[in-house]
């Protein structure tokens, strides 16, 4: 590879980057719920882009092939962490990325983001997918669809479902002990 | 222990905890190894400088060897016992005397 081509390369990679980072992250969150693991997946999956090419592969549908390698690769992740740790603990589930200001507000963020991650992990991965790329990277019902692969009528319908089985958990919540 | 406030639907309680997740700043794009330029750094030209100077003496001393070879190449007289022999062994020793070192018997 030249250098001129080398650095075409680079720009078209680093346009697909700017494209398709967001929802080769999602996949990844989606699979493992944790926000370092989905980063650490994301640029893995990109280097293995990049080294296809070295190796002179062709991707026809470059999104496609980042979306199957994330997911991949977050099934590995979780494997063989699994197997390092067992299951994980709740402190590792409960981590609040965003920057709070106050240690009563991280603690009430905490306890809501807990709830939700409990709703999440009792739903198919598949579901867990669109909840990523809805509520994480706003893309419309229409973008999820054709990014997965499947019809806007069951974006909808998954998306209904996962909405009423957290509502159905505050619920429970509110009216219990 | 009070009651934590709770969002005001599912809705929001997805998207506070969807958002509270996603990377801020979001990560660089990363840089792959073989598209990294190479480093030169000091301690690479050190190397290099310290290698075409081991070449360059190594160059010198050869030239050197091999001139004063050349230059010692004519020998005194006489010096060479195969000075002057041909490949059947005639003419070599021609000038020496095998006996002139032995004791003549009485």
């Amino acid at each position: 590879m030249n250098a001129a081509s080398s650095a075409g390369r680079r720009g078209e990679f680093e346009a697909l980057y700017e494209r398709h980072a967001r929802a080769v992250w999602a996949v990844a969150f989606a699979r493992w719920l944790d926000a370092e693991t989905a980063r650490d997946v994301m640029q893995e999956t990109f280097l293995r882009l990049w080294r296809e090419w070295e190796s002179g592969e062709a991707i026809q549908n470059p999104r496609a092939w980042l979306l199957r390698v994330a997911r991949n690769l977050a099934e590995d992740t979780a494997k063989s962490s699994f197997r390092r740790n067992g299951t994980a603990p709740a402190e590792h589930f409960n981590g609040v990325c965003s920057p709070s200001p106050s240690p009563t507000e991280q603690l009430e963020l905490a306890e809501r983001n807990a709830r939700v991650r409990a709703v999440l992990e009792e739903l198919p991965a598949g579901d867990r997918d669109i909840l990523t790329l809805k509520y994480a990277m706003d893309y419309d019902a229409d973008a999820i669809a054709e990014m997965l692969g499947i019809q806007v009528s069951a974006v909808h319908m998954r998306l209904s479902r996962a909405r009423q089985r957290m509502a159905d958990r505050l619920t429970d919540h509110e009216g219990g002990p | 222990m009070a009651s934590t406030p709770l969002p005001p639907d599912a809705d929001r309680a997805f998207a506070e905890f969807f958002r509270s997740q996603v990377p801020n700043p979001w990560p660089a794009c990363p840089v792959p190894a073989s598209a990294k330029p190479a480093p030169v750094s000091e301690g690479a030209w050190g190397s290099r400088f310290a290698l075409a100077a081991s070449v360059a003496l190594l160059l010198g001393l050869g030239f050197a060897f091999t001139g004063g070879l050349a230059s010692n190449a004519k020998m005194p007289a006489g010096g060479n016992l195969a000075n002057g022999a041909t490949a059947d062994g005639k003419g070599l020793l021609k000038h020496a005397d095998p006996m002139k070192d032995f004791p003549m018997m009485p």
